[in-house]
């Protein structure tokens, strides 16, 4: 059973961590953006309807952040996660590689779709192309830690086998 | 098969799930752009949670900062040394606590001096974040609700204005700065009082629109509020021109301008607090100090 509250707790923790980031001096475009790592995440390990709920939820949490609109960055993820769970089965996110690359593209993703989204009703500082770059370096050079992490959190307990005369139990 | 089918059906399942929380966020972005208010109490609910945490890190950071300039340069001191180095490092630490003291003590009086001269009342507040995301120009200040402070208030600094007030936490508040693209303030030009309104555009930059073509206006000019958007007094420092152009064809000049605080540097703000509002008063930190 996915753990999708840890998951969001995760996230929380995450943009405060990014916040706190930009606070001790660290440019804009050099920002990892967590929850694009934990959509990633959720279109591999997640494929299901909750799976896309969770996805939501956690861009909610970046939106309530800004404390602007609500909703780009919900629907951004979202968007993210739909388009990676139908690419998900052809791609071997265990590989380092194949996860820091995805998470790269999906970082792309997310922040156009949330300007296309934010754009109508508000003025986007600096969205540039060193904005889009940078943070989909780093947000692809957390993933395989942040993935892991996660994968950690939500790993699903050994079934011990039910022999004769015993209790089921897990460990 | 019915593992294909089974797959089909989970696929479909995302899908309508996905498309019904896209339009659901679409309806969200078009709701909350009306009503603002709506992702302010959301993100009070957000500052609770972060605010704490936020400030932990700030003290526990500060503590680090001075614990190494106190001790751990002198790890690598020599051995003839060493009993000097003891007392000099002992005597340093003292020094570099007082120091910090005095620093922080000089930027407090700024504040309130700032606070005395311009006959503004206000909450003197600690930066302890800034946005997440990277996209909006924001800092987190450790006041909020609780302190008086509100929405739309005015966010000053000894060296200058640094933003108003976009939304309140209990114990904590977002300030929307002043080279975010969603900030505006009434301006003049200090020298030729040409009037215009200064505007964010990102990378700690502003531009001051609508200046007719005959103001006359050139690189070094101060520009300061005007106190006719009932936001900021009169009078507080915004900037510098650090560049004018004009085209032919346009009706107005374009003013590049530096905003007179340096933003990475902004550790302590005084929150102006309008006549009448029940808030505790800058002064009142002095008190506290003592």
């Amino acid at each position: 059973m996915m753990n999708r509250g840890v998951l969001i707790g995760l996230v929380l923790l995450c943009v405060t961590v990014q916040g706190l980031l930009r606070h001790f001096g660290l440019p804009p475009w050099g920002i990892p953006q967590s929850v694009v790592v934990c959509v990633v995440f959720l279109a591999f390990y997640d494929r299901t309807g909750l799976g896309a709920l969770t996805a939501f939820i956690a861009g909610l949490v970046l939106d309530l952040s800004s404390a602007t609109l609500l909703g780009p960055w919900a629907g951004a993820c979202v968007a993210a996660f739909a388009a990676l769970a139908f690419l998900s089965q052809r791609l071997f996110i265990e590989s380092t590689a194949v996860a820091m690359m995805v998470t790269a593209m999906t970082a792309v993703v997310v922040a156009c779709v949330y300007i296309l989204l934010a754009l109508k009703y508000q003025a986007i500082s600096g969205a540039d192309i060193t904005m889009l770059v940078g943070q989909a370096i780093s947000s692809a050079l957390i993933a395989p830690l942040l993935i892991g992490v996660m994968k950690r959190l939500n790993k699903r307990p050994a079934v011990v086998p039910l022999r004769r005369g015993s209790v089921t139990s897990t460990v | 098969m019915t593992s294909t089918r089974q797959e089909i059906s989970s696929k479909a399942h995302v899908a309508v799930v996905s498309v019904c929380l896209f339009a659901t966020s679409l309806f969200l972005t078009a709701y909350s752009s009306r009503y603002p208010e709506v992702a302010r109490v959301g993100h009070s609910l957000v500052l609770e949670v972060v605010a704490p945490i936020s400030s932990i890190v700030e003290t526990t950071r500060v503590g680090i900062v001075t614990m190494w300039r106190r001790y751990v340069y002198l790890i690598h001191a020599s051995q003839e040394n060493e009993r000097l180095s003891g007392r000099v490092a002992e005597l340093e630490g003292k020094l570099a606590a007082i120091g910090e003291s005095q620093r922080e003590n000089e930027r407090l009086r700024q504040i309130l001096s700032f606070s005395a001269q311009t006959r503004l009342s206000g909450v003197a507040a600690r930066v302890i974040g800034a946005d997440a995301s990277g996209w909006i120009g924001g800092l987190v200040i450790d006041r909020g609700s609780r302190d008086g402070i509100k929405p739309g208030m005015a966010v000053v600094h000894a060296g200058g204005v640094v933003g108003q007030v976009a939304s309140t936490g209990s114990s904590s508040a977002r300030v929307l700065v002043l080279y975010d693209h969603s900030s505006g303030v009434d301006a003049i030009v200090e020298s030729s009082r040409a009037r215009g309104v200064l505007e964010g555009v990102g990378e700690v930059l502003c531009e001051l629109k609508f200046v007719t073509k005959d103001a006359a206006v050139k690189s070094g000019d101060n520009v300061v509020t005007s106190g006719l958007d009932q936001v900021y007094p009169k009078g507080l420092r915004l900037g510098t021109v650090t560049d004018v152009a004009t085209s032919s064809g346009a009706l107005f000049q374009t003013i590049e301008v530096k905003p007179a605080v340096d933003f990475s540097r902004v550790e302590e703000v005084l929150v102006l607090i309008p006549s009448g509002s029940a808030a505790e008063p800058a002064q009142a930190l002095e008190a506290r100090k003592r």
